[in-house]
């Protein structure tokens, strides 16, 4: 048992790596997707200085509070992206049957298709993380647990993703609903709890659950308290194993579709 | 002429078989909306009756209306098609066609996004009508000098994102460029009406082309003046000049550059 789940680390860890030496191939267009996610999400502050200059707070939050925000969920999103894009094709996969190649692999399915693909300007979304972080809440203690709070988000995120993808096994084009709703998971994150009714507050915490991919990590990097550290472990262990019994459950409902295809 | 109106029927009519695909993306746009719309409702919480001239229920009409056209001219038509035409190579067939590609594409443009605009501008009315309530200053006329100017404003964005795609001539992918400009969009024109910016944004938002594809209709439906009306549509035919010399050298240098193996 414990082998396997040492080679499945393995085999994942060299599988990111060749994807980021296929990625790297072309420097130019790497360097400049990765520049240009800087940019995009950089010019987000503008968004915030010019609320902050019509109130000067929100709700209890300052710049800085907020920017811890955009800190958290670009650093969890840019994560799952480098390590975990391939998830984000398993629509694609399970509509046009291209899932066999996965298959027929002595490997874990979910493990191996996640880690298949990875998105070049998604280390823009990580460097920014950690920029915003350092610009504007700077402390080794807060590099370290945000660190740590990314890696849970990340998790927390692609769990969520592979549920959603997951649908697509029942219900043929589901991926359109997947995209609106993968979105809304991200726009519920960069955005202040404060600002959310209550209704809307019980959704991120339960069906899009935004709330602990970035809201619980921003309240931490505030104000540490070791109760809802052990919450937001407790929910990410949680969310992992919902995700995987989904996978396998839809598994057994993809037919293929008898494509011939060679993957390196 | 006839042939570019025959190309936007046939990707009209197919554009209508897709019409569901763009049913379920109403479901992300409307959460979206809601969000910003909290946002809003937020920043007014307090004893402001007005910010920078804008009512709360102005504000969430400005922003359901700059909204309409940023998701209703997102065919893929001007972004991902033009991109992969030149990247694949595809482009040296369309060269030899007998008409014009950059007129070609922005046809097919036209016709696929108009499905999507009327879509995204009933849902779009339907969440102000109901969390901001009827504008009290639109009228009839507001409605008729209101049309041009969005279709204007979809065309200039439709011509923008070709512009851009064109840059895969040089540039291995187009696609951190496009999303650049959307976000100088959805900051400086769709977020916020320029009168909440400094006065040095102001003047340079208000010399941009998000003074005709965001501002200038969000803002005409607010406050259906005649006088801006003729300012927007002027800035507009202006920036559409512009745009159409830029993607006329653009193409042509381009398409000089282009080699073609054979086999």
């Amino acid at each position: 048992m414990l082998t396997a789940v040492k080679n499945n680390f393995k085999i994942m860890f060299l599988s990111i790596k060749y994807n980021l030496m296929r990625c790297m191939e072309n420097n130019v267009a790497f360097m400049t997707s990765i520049i240009m996610m800087i940019f995009n999400n950089a010019s987000f502050i503008i968004q915030w200085l010019t609320i902050f200059a019509l109130k000067e707070t929100v709700g209890s939050y300052t710049l800085n509070d907020v920017m811890l925000f955009w800190a958290v969920s670009s650093g969890s999103f840019g994560l799952a992206h480098i390590l975990f894009n391939g998830i984000h094709k398993l629509p694609d996969y399970i509509e046009e049957g291209k899932l066999d190649a996965y298959l027929t692999m002595p490997k874990n399915v979910l493990c191996y298709v996640a880690t298949s693909s990875l998105e070049p300007s998604a280390f823009g979304d990580l460097i920014y993380g950690y920029l915003a972080l350092i610009i504007f809440n700077f402390s080794i203690k807060n590099i370290l647990l945000y660190t740590l709070l990314i890696i849970l988000g990340s998790l927390i995120f692609t769990s969520f993703a592979v549920i959603l993808n997951s649908i697509t096994f029942f219900i043929f084009r589901f991926s359109y609903v997947t995209e609106a709703l993968k979105e809304v998971f991200l726009n519920g994150c960069l955005y202040p709890d404060v600002i959310f009714k209550r209704a809307v507050k019980i959704i991120f915490f339960t069906l899009i659950p935004s709330a602990f991919a970035s809201w619980i990590p921003v309240h931490l990097l505030m104000n540490f308290s070791l109760n809802k550290f052990l919450i937001l472990i407790i929910f990410t262990i949680f969310i992992i194993i919902l995700a995987f019994i989904v996978f396998y459950r839809g598994l057994k409902n993809y037919s293929s579709s008898n494509l011939m295809g060679i993957r390196g | 002429m006839k042939k570019y109106l025959n190309v936007a029927k046939t990707t009209f009519n197919d554009s209508i078989q897709y019409a569901t695909s763009i049913i379920f993306r109403i479901g992300g746009f409307t959460i979206t909306m809601l969000i910003l719309i909290s946002l809003w409702n937020f920043i007014y919480s307090g004893n402001d009756n007005l910010i920078n001239g804008y009512s709360l229920k102005e504000m969430i009409w400005y922003l359901l209306l700059a909204e309409i056209i940023t998701f209703g001219s997102g065919s893929k038509v001007a972004t991902n098609e033009v991109k992969n035409c030149i990247k694949s190579g595809n482009i040296a067939y369309q060269v030899t066609k007998p008409y014009s590609y950059p007129i070609y594409v922005i046809f097919k443009f036209i016709a696929d996004t108009f499905i999507r605009f009327i879509i995204f501008l009933l849902v779009a009315t339907t969440l102000g009508l109901i969390f901001a309530g009827p504008l009290e200053t639109f009228n009839i006329q507001t409605l008729i000098i209101s049309i041009p100017v969005f279709f204007l404003a979809v065309l200039i964005t439709g011509m923008t994102r070709i512009l851009i795609s064109l840059s895969s001539f040089w540039v291995e992918d187009s696609t951190p460029f496009q999303n650049v400009y959307s976000k100088i969009i959805l900051i400086f024109g769709v977020f916020f009406p320029m009168e909440m910016f400094p006065s040095i944004i102001r003047t340079i938002v208000r010399f941009s082309p998000i003074y005709g594809v965001s501002y200038g209709p969000a803002k005409l439906v607010i406050s259906s003046s005649f006088t801006l009306f003729k300012e927007v549509i002027l800035s507009q035919i202006i920036i559409i000049i512009v745009i159409s010399i830029l993607i006329s050298i653009v193409y042509r240098k381009g398409a000089r550059k282009l080699n073609v193996n054979g086999g």
